[in-house]
């Protein structure tokens, strides 16, 4: 949401206002607690404590407070002495001071001057920031310091950060909301307070037509490996003023809805030249999904500028990039950028017939859709719905390289408003079953005398794995690809293979698979013991352990979308050997989840064969122990070895 | 609104929508490199460096102004960036002009001026220092485009010394440098990385030139790009220099030792901390010993650098009041405080990677780094100390660091080990070859005591005691972190080598003692260790560690191969076997020896347990490209001895 100006001086109210605040912005007394801390509870080792926080929000004067005293732990504690304010463009801040206090309680004021910084200047722009360094700082010391940020003028969207890097002894929040007139708000607004993932023991009081909030004892945040995105994990307060009548998320929703829906329905408008592209695009087609896959197919054929590097307004003149206004343009300029092109599929859609709609969703990438902030910003991009033969089809033509029937993962299992003239209704965009993700690999090897492997790889990626790979590889030319294809498949064998991708098919495709071969040498893949050499029977292991290293967890596992691995693998003996032992089939299974492995031996070669299905994205922390022993079975099975017997091995030599 | 925390990134891009002028004025000296034929480059190739010309211009009184111009070919989407372009500068080093051009390969043509470039600041959270970057980024960065930009440059006049890159990460078809002299000036050319050129000569200018030169390709633990790159450094004579250049090493000390004259003087509050670190009851290298440890622990890491500050340090009075500082605070705060006991110290410049600097290297002040030199009498040397230098004028000398708070008294951060650096004495100064410590004094040595159960997991307990560098290392690694993160980062390292893997308790010994060696224990439980085949249990006896460094086979090395410093690491593994089972097979013992490295292992059976045993040692902080095949089997046979298990086999 952009700054929002007021319509008069507040100049005089805040002088009235201005003594009671001052009161709690005083140094805080240093408690005995605060002298004798000398470790964070249940967190030994930690480098430093917050022993107080205080952020004051006052939106009558414009300002906003911070106050920050931190306790050094440790040598790595001293790291918090180092202090860079950034000054928000537009703002300034005023009321720097800072003091370190010796662990005897002797104070040494910051008398220095913060250096100034240039974070960024250029015409019309300067952002500065303010850096300086405590002075006297011993393990032990106390750092305080406190600042005020002045946005004359401005009112901006505010928040509380409640949960930090430090754990927190004491935190406190006020916010003090503007009264007066506000730009684009001529018939009135309020202050709407949303809070999110708090504690239940924490609750916000409302104060004097305010704010205020007072925590205690709060854990430092630590972010875990494929955790759900930190945004929606962090208790957070956030404040906005919106138009009186706006007083629920439904009626916001519904706004907000109507307007996309004119915008939409404007762009997409009844022009003839479409109904015309949609005729030449369907041909003589009669299937009426037929026809809409080759609608489809005729919207992504439009260059997709949301995919190609961001352009300046002085290219974009001298390549003639201009601005569409309507489905028309995109047609006849050949070009636009995501919504555009969902749009051109809609009115195509139409004019062929079919109850198309735009759904306006969100990205899950960094932070799930919550209905209760009331930001237009959440619901940022548009994909298409149709309904055909009654059932809703979800389509991404958007979405460069999405094929038809599949949503990129970043905009599925989430809320979205599907768009009418009443201002739409809220669904849920789908997620896609694991065999829309699958990677399949065929493995052609041999084995020699001396316990090195070589033969060929073919790896299939196909629907929402052969889309991230190709939005991945954008911004690359061929040579990158193939090293990229070249290091995914390094990571996936023993360490010391030599690969080289020999072929790769599919990269511009949307619906067919992208196909790489590789030639592959593993020198050292069996290891010998006297008479035996020990070969690891599958060559590809589970990609995601790394999720379930540790007994415990924190945050819920969550994975971008559901996936399946199908793999076979064909590995030839060398002459005179048998094996003296087949590994034994595994097999695993969840309610969400499936393994299975194979193995076969026909004198000559071994074939084995595995299959991993997952099919969620998101488990829960009760759910944690049944997944993380799934993934050791898998783990387990994948591991196995085979014994072979005969000959007499070379692997081990000296120089 | 930018509210909290500025995007840094959002501005750039905003301002790259600003940066562009309406009438393109592409100079003909771009238009032309753009018309030339191109060359065939490798395929991996970002970007070619058409045109480097930088020209230096001394006047009469000592001003020096540098103009450039460069042009890129961008031949990739990874050499977009060549589209930008950065030149630093401060108060004393002012741009007088600044502009940029692309011709796109479809032929448009875009113009930057210096009032579209952006400035920032450079330094992180640590420093401050004066100095701006201002960058100009143009527009049409795609394949095919020519990209060009032209600046002059007031250039800092301390010392009297101009340096020419010529070669870079990607390849560079012409470089030139070109120096206009006053009459009464001269200079010297120094050649680094590259056969020596002569320059032609008319009328007090002097021009040099390369083409086609190759690019500086990237491997695993290649010596620093500085070391490896072609560069000359001219050196610049005249009366108005006297004192400002570096003809010698021992001018260049002498310079410093000027500039630093008079900021050792104590305070009477410094003398009273000496007096109560450093007692005379104590011995004296105990007297020393608590002396390094205050300027590395209690003068905190901070660098202020205006001006000149980027050389002189601050007044030792002034450090000691704030406790805080840069390298150059911290050895002078410790300088001044050796002397109040009676210990002469000297400044040791250097650059804190090895190998920019040898013995070879012309005198220079290219240094980024400052540790100390502290002169030893006699009656405080009671033991051999791996940092100790024996200079013929000076005597004992023991370098230190009191910038690097994991290195203890009597040893030398292994990045300046085997490098060289100046050492600023009274008179002058000298370059000296800073020692490198033996193998056996950076151990790893571990001992694991473990039980292998019938289902194939392996419990047990390893102890793991390092020393010198690597005991710096894994207090780097473990030191600062909480008692949980340390559990997850083991459990993170070792994991993926072990199945099921997970630290039952975890200690870590003397961790803030680095006098002494760091400690490590671990009990942990690998519940997939050992791999069932039928009536076999298979277990690699390696259990942990591995020690082949990497290494691409693939491609033809150029480089010669760094190791951090000369070690020695040694496991001991003792595996209790499961009842029932026998040993049925070991795996073969390895032996590679090489002149600068040796690994031998050997697994045996003792009664029920299973023993591995193995060491690697390696002599070296460089293994030259002469002798990378060895070094090439060297890794493989580590590689296949890591892997090799035992066959154990259930009896009847």
């Amino acid at each position: 949401m952009s700054p929002i100006r007021l319509l008069f001086s507040v100049a005089l109210l805040a002088v009235f206002i201005a003594p009671a605040q001052a009161q709690k912005e005083d140094w805080q007394p240093i408690t005995q607690h605060d002298l004798e801390m000398k470790q964070v509870p249940d967190n030994p080792g930690a480098d430093a404590v917050q022993l107080y926080y205080a952020d004051f929000i006052n939106d009558q004067e414009q300002t906003e407070f911070f106050y920050v005293r931190i306790k050094v732990l440790n040598e790595k504690g001293k790291s918090h002495a180092d202090v860079e304010l950034v000054i928000p463009p537009e703002g300034s801040i005023s009321g720097l001071k800072a003091r370190t206090i010796q662990p005897d309680g002797r104070i040494t004021e910051f008398t220095g001057k913060p250096f100034q910084k240039t974070v960024i200047k250029t015409r019309g722009v300067k952002v500065l920031a303010k850096a300086f360094t405590m002075p006297e700082v011993n393990v032990g010391s106390i750092i305080e310091y406190k600042y005020k940020i002045q946005w004359p003028g401005i009112i901006t969207d505010n928040y509380w950060t409640i949960q930090h890097a430090l754990y927190t002894v004491k935190e406190s929040f006020r916010m003090k909301p503007y009264s007066g007139g506000l730009e684009g708000f001529e018939n009135g607004y309020q202050v709407a307070a949303l809070y999110s993932h708090m504690p239940k023991n924490i609750k916000p009081v409302q104060k004097s037509g305010g704010y205020e909030l007072d925590v205690e004892n709060m854990p430092a945040f630590e972010s875990e490996g494929y955790m759900p995105p930190e945004e929606d994990l962090k208790p957070q307060m956030r404040f906005f003023y919106i138009s009186t009548g706006s007083s629920t998320p439904d009626k916001f929703w519904q706004d907000a809805g109507r307007k996309w829906n004119d915008e939409a329905e404007h762009f997409i408008g009844n022009h003839k030249e479409i109904s015309q592209a949609a005729a030449q695009a369907i041909g003589n087609e009669t299937d009426p999904e037929q026809k809409l896959r080759k609608l489809y197919a005729r919207a992504q054929q439009v260059r997709n500028l949301s995919y190609e590097r961001e352009r300046t307004d002085q290219e974009q003149k001298k390549e003639k990039i201009k601005s569409n206004q309507n489905a028309g343009d995109v047609l006849a300029r050949g070009f636009g950028d995501r919504d555009d092109i969902t749009r051109l599929f809609v009115a195509l859609a139409r004019s062929a017939g079919f109850d198309a709609s735009i759904v306006r969703v969100s990205d899950r990438k960094n932070k799930f859709f919550d209905k209760g902030l009331l930001s237009r910003r959440q619901l940022d991009s548009e994909i298409a719905v149709v309904n055909q033969g009654g059932k809703d089809i979800y389509l991404d033509p958007g979405t460069k390289f999405c094929p038809y029937g599949y949503l990129r993962w970043i905009r599925t299992s989430t809320q979205g408003i599907k768009l009418d003239k009443k201002g739409g209704v809220f669904v849920i965009a789908p997620a896609a079953p694991y065999d829309k993700a699958m990677i399949r690999r065929n493995a052609e090897m041999a084995l020699d005398r001396g316990g090195n492997l070589t033969g060929t790889i073919t790896v299939k990626f196909e629907g929402g794995d052969a889309l991230e790979h190709r939005l991945d590889e954008l911004d690359t030319d061929e040579a990158g690809k193939k090293k990229d294809l070249e290091d995914e498949l390094q990571g996936w064998l023993p360490t010391g293979a030599i690969i080289k991708m020999t072929k790769a098919e599919g990269w511009a495709a949307s619906d067919d698979p992208l196909t790489a071969v590789f030639s592959v040498e593993m020198p050292g893949y069996a290891s010998a013991a006297g008479k035996r050499f020990l070969v690891p029977a599958y060559l590809f292991q589970a990609r995601q352990l790394d999720a379930f290293k540790h007994v415990d967890r924190k945050f819920p596992v969550y994975f971008p979308y559901a996936f399946g691995e199908v793999d076979r693998v064909n590995i030839k003996l060398p002459e005179g050997y048998t094996l003296e032992n087949v590994p034994q089939s595994q097999t695993a299974r969840l309610g969400y989840a499936g393994y299975q492995n194979l193995t076969q031996f026909d004198g000559k070669q071994l074939v084995t064969q595995r299959i991993l299905q997952v099919n969620g994205i998101f488990f829960k922390l009760e759910v944690y122990p049944e997944v993380k022993d799934f993934f050791g079975k898998v783990q387990a099975g994948d591991e196995q070895q085979a014994v072979l017997i005969g000959g007499s091995t070379s692997a081990q030599k000296t120089n | 609104m930018l509210r909290k925390q500025t995007n840094i990134l959002a501005i750039i891009v905003f301002t790259s929508v600003l940066t562009t002028a309406a009438n393109a004025g592409v100079p003909d000296w771009l238009r032309t490199l753009a018309q030339q034929p191109a060359k065939t480059y490798a395929d991996d190739a970002n970007a070619v460096v058409l045109l480097d010309d930088q020209e230096t211009t001394v006047k009469d009184n000592g001003e020096i102004v540098t103009h450039e111009r460069i042009a890129y070919k961008i031949l990739r989407p990874e050499g977009r960036h060549y589209a930008q372009h950065s030149v630093g500068f401060d108060s004393e080093t002012r741009i007088n002009s600044f502009r940029g051009w692309s011709i796109t390969a479809k032929g448009l043509e875009y113009e930057a001026k210096e009032k579209d470039a952006f400035e920032h600041s450079l330094g992180g959270q640590k420093e401050f220092e004066d100095t701006k970057e201002k960058i100009i980024l143009l527009p049409g960065a795609d394949i095919g485009t020519v990209v060009g930009f032209e600046y002059e440059q007031k250039r800092r006049p301390y010392l009297f010394q101009d340096y020419w890159y010529f070669q870079d990460m990607i390849p560079v078809e012409k470089s030139r440098y070109t120096l206009h002299m006053p009459s009464r000036w001269e200079y010297r050319a120094d050649w680094l990385n590259h056969a020596e050129q002569k320059p032609a000569e008319q009328n007090g200018t002097s021009i040099w030139e390369v083409t086609d030169v190759p690019r500086i390709e990237r491997e695993y633990h290649e010596p620093d790009f500085r070391a490896l790159a072609g560069h000359m450094i001219v050196t610049l004579f005249s009366e108005r220099a006297t004192h400002r250049n570096s003809e010698s090493w021992n001018d260049l000390g002498v310079w410093y030792s000027q500039l630093t004259a008079g900021v050792r003087d104590p305070s009477p509050a410094l003398q009273a901390k000496v007096q109560e670190l450093a007692p005379a009851s104590l011995p004296l290298f105990e007297r020393i010993r608590a002396l390094t440890l205050f300027a590395q622990r209690d003068v905190r890491y901070y660098a202020i650098e205006i001006g000149i500050g980027g050389y002189r340090p601050h007044p030792a009075a002034e450090i000691f009041t704030h406790r805080y500082g840069d390298c150059k605070d911290k050895a002078t705060v410790l300088s001044a405080m050796l002397a109040q006991i009676g210990v002469k110290s000297y400044y040791v410049v250097v650059h804190a990677t090895r190998g920019i600097f040898t013995d070879k290297t012309p005198p220079n002040s290219s240094f980024n780094h400052m540790i100390l030199a502290i002169q030893m009498p006699e009656a405080g040397i009671s033991q051999k100390l791996p940092a100790m230098f024996n200079d013929p004028k000076l005597g004992h000398l023991l370098i230190f660091d009191p910038t690097n708070d994991m290195v203890p008294l009597g040893q030398l951060p292994y990045y300046e080990q085997d490098s060289f650096g100046l050492l600023v004495s009274d008179s002058g100064g000298e370059l000296i070859h800073l020692p490198v410590s033996s193998p056996e004094l950076n151990k790893i040595r571990r001992d694991a005591k473990l039980k292998l159960l019938p289902d194939g997991t392996l419990q047990g307990e390893i102890e793991e005691v390092r020393s010198g560098y690597l005991a710096m290392l894994g207090r780097e690694y473990l030191q600062h972190q909480t008692q949980n993160d340390r559990k997850k980062m083991l459990e993170h390292f070792w994991g993926p080598n072990l199945g099921g893997f997970q630290i039952d308790t975890f200690n870590l010994e003397n961790e803030n003692d680095i006098d002494k060696d760091l400690v490590l224990r671990y009990k942990f439980t690998a519940s997939h260790y050992a791999k069932t085949a039928g009536p076999l249990l298979l277990v690699r006896p390696r259990v942990v560690g591995e020690m082949a460094g990497a290494f691409d086979v693939t491609k033809p090395r150029h480089y010669a191969y760094e190791f951090d410093a000369p070690f020695l690491r040694s496991d001991t593994v003792e595996i209790t076997l499961p009842e029932g089972y026998s040993v049925d097979e070991l795996p073969e013992p390895a032996k590679a020896i090489f002149p600068f490295a040796e690994y031998t292992s050997k697994a045996e059976k003792d009664g029920n347990v299973l023993k591995y045993s193995r060491q690697y040692t390696m002599q070296t902080t460089q293994v030259p490209v002469e002798r990378i095949e060895q070094l090439r089997k060297l890794f493989a046979q580590i590689g296949t001895d890591e892997k090799n298990m035992a066959v154990l086999k259930k009896m009847n």
